[in-house]
């Protein structure tokens, strides 16, 4: 089997790597990152912005292009892609998916994913739907990487702003040595490849997986397919 | 034919097994282990030629370390000191035969051990192969098998370098060609009349060349056509410059011209090994010629009867390749999380929409074979 990730930026792919070998024990090298800057040379790269290459755009483009897709699954083998993308920015123009009340409501995360699948699927013409795995991070994968250090019991979904949230856990839980040597370091993928690392143990991962629903669903969905 | 590579404690291949075609194309992340695969067969060469010492290795081109370094090292793993390589040969009739390979050393401390083979299959001439199987002496004459043996006896891994192509080094005492490209001038002036015109047609490749000779006297020399530094006797003749005076030596001449000139020479002689590898195909060499040469040398593997393991970095290589033939066959490899190496074979199914070429594919991440730590 071979698993190919399309991801909104490095961040996401590291902890999707992480999950995967966690949840369903695939090794690294049976995964492969099908990161936009690839598709590009450094001379485009000159005239585009840091932000063309981590957004939920990225993701849609992909998908609406298709390219990508019927490339990577034009290899003779078991092959799957996994499609991660963000809630945060749901209502912006081009993404544009309901969202449900969030206040009190058990489905939130089940509702708000399922209405991004239907968007992802409305982008690829419901093809491919066999073959993919969509990763809904609810609001944020960094809401997905809380689950390792938060010491609330709560949905870590449930936060206004994930990703400022886990800093300031990190911050506050980790060493000094560890916020020189992870928080500061520049590249993303390393960063968020020792930030998640906890999601390789299968043990820990069912744990994490309680705090945040949209995690869980993504891991069951894991073991769903692949099964069938 | 080499049908099967199995690989058992060799360096970072912990286990594999290849399923070898005639042309074979590895490719993957630096330090990924592919030349360690090419060496496997240098090690089992070197058995089957009753040479398993440091020289007969060197002058196959194995990287000699000592053999608790050779054997396979992993966390968590304890060493074994033996390395097991079997290889299934395969011939016209489907006949199959297993060499067996299995080795180890007294001195695994030692650099300078000699390698033992306790699978006792050896050739003994040209005409017989000799083997122990439980305890009892045997020959095998069939002619197929023992010419599929010599052939291994004489495998080795070609990792051209410019100096020797161009004969100012020899440090390789293989004949006829060295591992690093010694000997071309020499093998070429040895082509028939009949290998000098297949040569010919290949001269394309090379924009400005108008004809390849070799200066059997060497006497050019004595008339400012080099300095005399490297030993090559051989010339080219440019299209471009005037008639009179458009001679110019292999010291001279570019990088390109002389790897291409290599290879060509390499797969049409009927004096090279039949079974080899080539490390970095690619060097010295352009996109286009990569991907042309590439496709040439496949058709003349076909015809002259030569089966190769080759490695590259250059993705133009690639596109030279037709994987809907039987004949040709990509692999990419790949150290798992544990810091084993192991290969797969890459097939396209056989009806698709995709329209990249191999060489994109491979680029954008869809083969796999790319460094994903950043």
């Amino acid at each position: 089997m071979y698993i190919g990730i399309i991801a909104e930026g490095k961040s996401d792919l590291a902890v999707i790597r992480n999950i995967l070998k966690g949840k369903i024990q695939l090794d690294s090298s049976n995964m492969t990152f099908l990161q936009p800057e690839l598709d590009f040379d450094e001379t485009d790269i000159h005239n585009m912005s840091k932000e063309q290459f981590s957004n939920w755009e990225l993701v849609k483009q992909a998908c609406v292009e298709k390219n990508k897709l019927v490339d990577f699954f034009s290899v003779e083998e078991e092959r799957y892609i996994i499609l991660q993308i963000d809630t945060a920015e749901a209502e912006e123009i081009n993404y544009e998916v309901e969202r449900p009340e969030k206040r009190a409501n058990p489905d939130y995360s089940r509702v708000l994913r399922n209405n991004v699948i239907d968007k992802i699927n409305e982008w690829l013409e419901n093809q491919f739907n066999e073959q993919i795995f969509y990763a809904i991070a609810i609001e944020e994968t960094e809401a997905w990487v809380l689950t390792i250090y938060t010491d609330q019991k709560r949905d870590t979904c449930k936060y206004n702003d994930p990703k400022d949230e886990l800093y300031k856990v990190l911050n506050r839980k980790l060493s000094k040595k560890d916020i020189n040597k992870i928080l500061k370091c520049d590249n993303e993928l390393e960063k968020f490849d020792k930030l998640s690392q906890k999601f390789r143990r299968k043990k820990d991962l069912m744990r994490y997986v309680n705090l945040n629903e949209s995690l869980k669903i993504f891991c069951d969905s894991l073991i769903i397919k692949i099964l069938k | 034919m080499l049908k099967t590579l199995t690989i058992e404690n060799y360096k970072s291949i912990h286990n594999a097994t290849i399923e070898l075609s005639r042309i074979n194309i590895f490719i993957g992340d630096n330090g990924c282990g592919k030349t360690n695969i090419l060496e496997t067969l240098a090690m089992a060469s070197a058995s089957k030629a009753l040479v398993l010492d440091v020289e007969g290795l060197i002058n196959r081109g194995v990287r000699i370390a000592r053999p608790n370094l050779t054997f396979s090292s992993f966390t968590g793993i304890r060493q074994q000191n033996k390395i097991i390589i079997n290889l299934e040969l395969q011939g016209n009739n489907e006949a199959k035969f297993d060499i067996p390979s299995i080795l180890y050393c007294d001195d695994d401390n030692n650099i300078y051990a000699v390698w033992k083979d306790e699978s006792r299959l050896y050739l003994i001439d040209k005409t017989e192969i000799r083997l122990n199987v439980n305890n009892e002496e045997q020959t095998k004459k069939e002619p197929w098998l023992v010419n599929d043996v010599k052939q291994l006896t004489e495998y080795l891994i070609f990792n051209l370098n410019t100096e020797a192509l161009k004969g100012f080094i020899s440090n390789s005492k293989r004949i006829p060609l060295g591992i690093n490209g010694e000997g071309l001038d020499v093998l070429l002036s040895e082509f028939t009349e009949q290998e000098w015109k297949q040569l010919q047609k290949y001269n394309y490749l090379i924009s400005w060349l108008e004809e390849t000779f070799t200066d059997k006297k060497d006497s050019l020399k004595f008339k400012g056509y080099k300095l005399g530094r490297s030993n090559s006797i051989l010339y080219f003749k440019d299209k471009f410059m005037q008639k009179k005076n458009n001679v110019f030596s292999a010291e001279n001449a570019n990088d390109g011209i002389v790897h291409v000139l290599f290879y060509l020479a390499l797969f049409i002689s009927h004096k090279t090994p039949s079974l080899f590898a080539i490390d970095n195909i690619e060097t010295y060499l352009n996109p286009r010629i990569c991907r042309t040469l590439l496709k040439e040398l496949i058709q003349l593997a076909k015809e002259n009867h030569k089966q190769a393991l080759i490695t590259t970095h250059n993705p133009s290589v690639l596109d030279g390749l037709n994987l809907h033939d039987d004949e040709q066959k990509l692999f990419v490899v790949s150290r798992n999380d544990d810091g084993k190496t192991q290969t797969k074979p890459i097939r396209l199914k056989p009806k698709s929409d995709e329209k990249l070429k191999l060489s994109e594919m491979w680029m954008r991440g869809y083969l796999g074979g790319l460094p994903t730590n950043f």
